[in-house]
């Protein structure tokens, strides 16, 4: 099937845009070390402002595991949603599958596919890739480039942080991204806050608290130490939340 | 405000640093960039006029036409004794509908020396930040023939998907009849891939040309494939087979068509040009360009890309 013949459907309104379009790729969703879906037919079902959501042909899921709930939401573009619990010998997701047996009018086909909420299951993996985080976005680029920006980042009035070597992220639809070497930060204020979190395309990133004086930032930084191949360039460099800083200067002046 | 959906997105602003150079010059630089998409286009750096070296540039007569956008006016880029024709345009008035890029210069981009991101070379043609390519291991069973003979049986391939194009089934050398395969002289650019070198395959007493390629030392958005060998989904020659299905052949995109078309030359300058005949993915350029952006058969400058 050629990329222009596969299914691609969009809807919605002045506010939220939806589409559901075939995914070529070989998607499977495992609890307890059983497939409880897997096919070479999902859709993606993408909304804006949401991260995309794999849905699986009901043929191609393990109903056998589904038990079903009380449990009932509707949302205005996609109608009535019910929920099934998945359970696999004693692991139990409560509330973790759920279909929209009758879609709302104007709405493309849902009633035949099932989704699964994705922390409630162990494993997901495109063919043999595991996922982390979330379903790739087909539409969602992560280009991490070398500048010669001049980036200084000041917390409490004090400059922890100053390079002429960034390396700019950037995100489709985020904003500029800037890592910089630990060489060129004062990793001295900089202490481990045990926090974490899971990106599709950049991998797991650990947070760092500042001190600087007796004020502690909580998370004022990331890395991430072991990026997917694909974005070799971050493995271990610290970019400052903005918004937790004083202020992150490029070229003297604050970031966009 | 209505946000479009991605794939709707047109005239979007890039935060991207560009910086363009021929003959020594910078002829623009810009951190307040725009980026045109248009769908079955490549996207085109645009910069703002405040950015641009236009005292480099001399008008000419040349003019092309899109029915979309209206009439764009070329510029020569003269640096010292170094000439290139056409190289620059601008819609000095866009038809209404389409995007406002009053103010703003393109270049052509095989005309120019050196396209720069931040401190960065890029190659080909600028990054499409709504496409990726993901090249993921798979357990698929896939089955190439060429010419009649399998070249191909594996198990374990690699899966490329680059948004809106065909799956690409990359297979290890171990399990490609690799005594088949000869080193062509073909080679492709890509600006998410990067450089492949092409193999013909010989098959039944016959050769088939440019049958399958390689990259050797791919970006790393596809560090995967890395020296795995891939089979064209496009070719009456050859047939794939994913886990017992034959694939339905799919149409050669069009600007996989080397070398241009002579019906696709430019006119005389002056001449009006119809955009939506130029076979090589852009709407816009100087006449005379029959290079293929989007896959080029012996173009690009090589240097650049022995050390990615």
């Amino acid at each position: 099937m050629s990329a222009s013949e596969r299914s691609f459907t969009t809807w919605g309104d002045a506010e939220t845009s939806l589409a559901f379009e075939a995914s070529p790729r070989s998607v499977r969703a495992v609890l307890a070390d059983e497939v409880v879906a897997g096919s070479k037919h999902a859709m993606l079902l993408h909304e804006s402002g949401y991260a995309p959501v794999y849905y699986f042909p009901l043929e191609d899921v393990r109903t056998d595991l589904l038990e079903e709930s009380e449990h009932e939401t509707t949302c205005p573009y996609k109608g009535e949603a019910r929920y099934w619990t998945v359970a696999v010998r004693d692991r139990r997701a409560e509330n973790a599958a759920w279909s929209y047996p009758r879609p709302a009018p104007g709405t493309p086909d849902l009633g035949g596919y099932l989704a699964f909420r994705w922390e409630a299951m162990d494993e997901w993996y495109e063919e043999d890739d595991r996922l982390v985080g979330g379903a790739r976005d087909p539409y969602h680029r992560v280009d991490a480039v070398w500048s010669d920006r001049h980036v200084r980042v000041l917390l409490g009035g004090v400059v922890v942080a100053e390079t002429r070597r960034p390396c700019l992220v950037f995100e489709t639809e985020a904003p500029t991204r800037y890592y910089l070497s630990p060489d060129d930060v004062r990793t001295e204020l900089l202490a481990p806050s045990g926090t974490s979190t899971a990106c599709p395309y950049k991998g797991m990133a650990s947070y760092w608290s500042a001190t600087v004086g007796d004020r502690t930032v909580e998370d004022v930084a990331w890395s991430y130490e072991a990026p997917p191949p694909e974005q070799p360039k971050l493995a271990g460099l610290l970019c400052f939340w903005p918004e937790r800083v004083d202020v992150i200067e490029i070229d003297g002046r604050p970031a966009p | 405000m209505v946000r479009p959906a991605p794939w709707e997105s047109e005239w979007i602003e890039s935060p991207r640093r560009v910086s363009v150079s021929f003959g020594g010059a910078q002829l623009a630089s810009s951190t307040r960039m725009m980026l045109l998409r248009q769908h079955g286009f490549l996207p085109v750096y645009y910069f703002p006029a405040e950015d641009v070296r236009v005292d480099l540039l001399v008008p000419t007569d040349y003019v092309t036409e899109s029915p979309y956008k209206g009439i764009a006016t070329y510029w020569d880029a003269v640096v010292g004794d170094r000439v290139a024709p056409c190289a620059a345009w601008s819609y000095l008035d866009p038809k209404p509908g389409s995007p406002d890029t009053r103010g703003y210069y393109s270049f052509d981009w095989h005309s120019m020396d050196a396209w720069d991101e931040e401190t960065e070379r890029l190659y080909v043609h600028a990054r499409d930040p709504y496409l990726r390519a993901d090249a993921l291991p798979s357990r698929r069973h896939v089955q190439i023939e060429v010419g009649g003979t399998l070249v191909a049986d594996t198990r374990r391939p690699v899966l490329l998907f680059e948004t809106g194009l065909v799956t690409r089934y990359y297979v290890r050398p171990e399990d490609v009849r690799m005594d088949l395969l000869q080193p062509s002289e073909t080679f492709t650019l890509c600006p998410y891939k990067g450089r492949a070198g092409y193999y013909h395959v010989s098959s039944n007493d016959e050769r088939y040309e440019d049958a399958a390629w390689q990259y050797l030392q791919p970006l790393p958005d596809v560090a995967a494939v890395a020296g795995h060998l891939c089979f064209w989904n496009e070719r009456a020659d050859t047939t794939i087979v994913v886990d017992g299905e034959q694939l339905e052949p799919t149409p050669m995109r069009r600007f996989f068509a080397v070398p241009a078309p002579e019906s696709a030359r430019r006119g005389r300058p002056g001449e009006r040009q119809h955009d939506f005949s130029r076979p090589n993915g852009r709407a816009e350029g100087p006449p005379d360009t029959v290079v293929d952006l989007a896959v080029e058969r012996a173009g690009g400058r090589t240097e650049d890309w022995v050390t990615l």
